[in-house]
């Protein structure tokens, strides 16, 4: 079992994903590992919330729905406000053609579904801990 | 690119006057026009080949990633779910919440594995009906059921309106129901929250027509050719809002085919609702008033369902003939045989038999070349007698072929006897008894 996120400072994941099954798995599995948890169901959603919330992190579906992960990923990238957010693209598009759009639009990182949430919780205390470094 | 024609002939008009060169000449530059469009058209054609198979394997690479991608969704929501249960980290409404999804995603990918098995059986062939009458009604209201709490989830209104008469035809119940729980799920899928949809069944003429509509997104002009084309979506970008592997109408269209019907949709376009109208032929037979039944017990009705029916068996393999002789002399039936396509047109016009059933597959003279001698007969010679096509050949083609060339129905073999017994019920025009 992966240690849970230090107590009393819980980050803020935003997940972008249009499918209500795996949004709410991964909901239920971060809010447990002791993050603060914000949902978005398509590509407009997440922009805003990206925005607004100006979340630690983001996970990030490729295939949804208005706007297409890549393109969110390269708009908040393009904004000052958003773009040290670092972003794991979570998808079940794994042609490697959409790992090279992935990685090229701005994601930190690429995790192909299905994935153990292990696996996941691993990569987002990674990529948490980089930017705490660049930060200091 | 044009070549600029010249000012006059080169050859001047007259071939009387031409000298033999002259005329060589002219021979030649006619041979040399007609090599030059020959090849013209073969490049043409090469062209539009090359471009039919890039876009074949562009199809095909689309629709592998678009497999890839449906497959694995519905996995990973059930991959976390099931760690989390197993960690016994949830709560008991969270572990139910759990359990609730992770059966929802497992009937999606076995829906998804059983469209992909049925597409694959399409492909090599070898997807039969198991026919036998079937009452619609039934049929529209298992499918109807199977979609209920789909369209309740998102508050959409199902109306159906059921003629009666339109209810019976003849066909693989489970695959006629595969038809409409198809048509149903994608109106579901495609209205939006409050929509509507308006399930129909009309008699028209001689066919059974089943409309479904919805007040849904629509179908662009452009893609409603394409809509019953496997691996084919109309929206297939990544930013698409519905998912799925575009198999269902492709399923759709092959069982109504091979239900010798014919499957269309009509849009106005965007926005606008979408209508998919599936027809099915209805047998003559299975129209004529039936006959009255004279046997009150119901046992007894089954073990006499076919008493005095004549039948005419038509197939140069023994056993076979052999078979199909017990199975309906069980049944009541009166049953003559012949070895060959010529005994049977001379035995024909004497024993007048209510059913015929023909082998296609014989040596000499062939089921369908007799068949069609038969229908050039008079009435009174047994010209128009019911006839049913017994074929190892159970394709689409096959029972369009034998539709064709005359016969009421096509029944594949290897037979079930109670198919059987069905089928020439049926084209004698006896009542189907209930329970039987």
């Amino acid at each position: 079992m992966v240690p849970r996120a230090t107590p009393g400072d819980p980050a803020l994941v935003l997940i972008v994903e249009d499918d209500r099954d795996n949004r709410e798995a991964c909901a239920e599995y971060l809010r447990f590992s002791g993050f603060h948890v914000e949902e978005a169901r398509d590509g407009i959603e997440a922009l805003e919330k990206g925005l607004d919330l100006l979340p630690d992190l983001i996970l990030m579906d490729l295939a949804i729905p208005d706007v297409d992960g890549c393109e969110v990923t390269r708009r908040l990238r393009r904004n000052p406000k958003t773009r040290h957010i670092p972003i794991v693209a979570l998808t079940a598009l794994v042609m490697p053609t959409d790992v090279q759009r992935a990685l090229e639009a701005g994601c930190n990182a690429f995790i192909e579904k299905p994935c153990h949430p292990d696996q996941l919780l691993i990569e987002i205390q990674r990529q948490l801990k980089q930017r705490e470094k660049l930060v200091h | 690119m044009d070549t600029p024609q010249p000012e006059s002939d080169p050859i001047p008009p007259g071939a009387d006057n031409l000298t033999t060169p002259d005329r060589e000449l002219r021979e030649r530059v006619a041979e040399l026009e007609a090599e030059r469009d020959r090849l013209a058209a073969l490049v043409a054609d090469n062209a539009r080949l090359c471009h039919e198979a890039i876009e074949a394997s562009r199809a095909k690479d689309e629709f592998l990633a678009t497999l890839s991608h449906e497959l694995r969704t519905p996995l990973n929501a059930v991959v976390g779910w099931v760690h989390m249960l197993k960690s016994g980290m949830l709560s008991p409404e969270a572990s139910a919440k759990a359990l609730e999804s992770i059966e929802r995603n497992a009937s999606i990918q076995a829906q998804l594995t059983a469209d992909l098995l049925d597409v694959s059986r399409v492909i090599t062939g070898k997807l039969a009906l198991e026919c036998a009458p079937v009452d619609l009604s039934a049929t529209i209201e298992a499918a109807l059921d199977a979609n209920r709490s789909a369209a309740a989830a998102k508050n959409i209104d199902v109306s159906v309106v059921i003629e009666r008469e339109a209810c019976p035809v003849w066909g693989d119940a489970n695959r006629l129901q595969q038809i409409v729980w198809n048509l149903l799920s994608n109106a579901v899928k495609f209205t939006p929250p409050g929509g509507q949809i308006q399930v129909r069944l009309v008699r028209i003429d001689t066919h059974t027509e089943l409309r479904v509509t919805d007040n849904g997104i629509g179908i662009p002009a452009s893609f409603l050719p394409y809509v019953f084309d496997r691996f084919r979506q109309a929206d297939g970008t990544t930013t698409r809002a519905h998912g799925g592997l575009g198999l269902g109408l492709a399923i759709v269209r092959h069982l109504t085919e091979l239900h010798g019907g014919t499957v269309w949709a009509e849009s106005a376009g965007p926005d606008q609702g979408a209508t998919f109208v599936v027809r099915l032929p209805v047998p003559a037979v299975l129209t004529s008033p039936a006959a009255p039944a004279s046997e009150p017990d119901q046992q007894h009705a089954a073990e006499s369902k076919l008493r005095g029916v004549r039948v005419l068996v038509v197939d140069d393999d023994e056993d076979a003939r052999h078979l199909v002789d017990a199975v309906l002399e069980h049944r009541g039936a009166e049953v003559k045989t012949a070895a060959s396509a010529r005994d049977a047109f001379e035995l024909l016009p004497r024993y007048r038999p209510d059913v015929l059933l023909v082998d296609i597959c014989m040596p000499v003279e062939d089921g369908y070349s007799l068949i069609r001698r038969i229908r050039t007969l008079p009435t009174e010679s047994g010209g128009s007698t019911p006839a049913a096509a017994l074929t190892a050949y159970s394709g689409v083609d096959d029972r369009r072929q034998a539709i064709s060339v005359g016969f009421q129905m096509h029944l594949a073999k290897p037979i079930e006897p109670t198919m059987l017994v069905d089928l020439v019920a049926t084209l004698a025009g006896r009542p189907r008894m209930e329970g039987v």
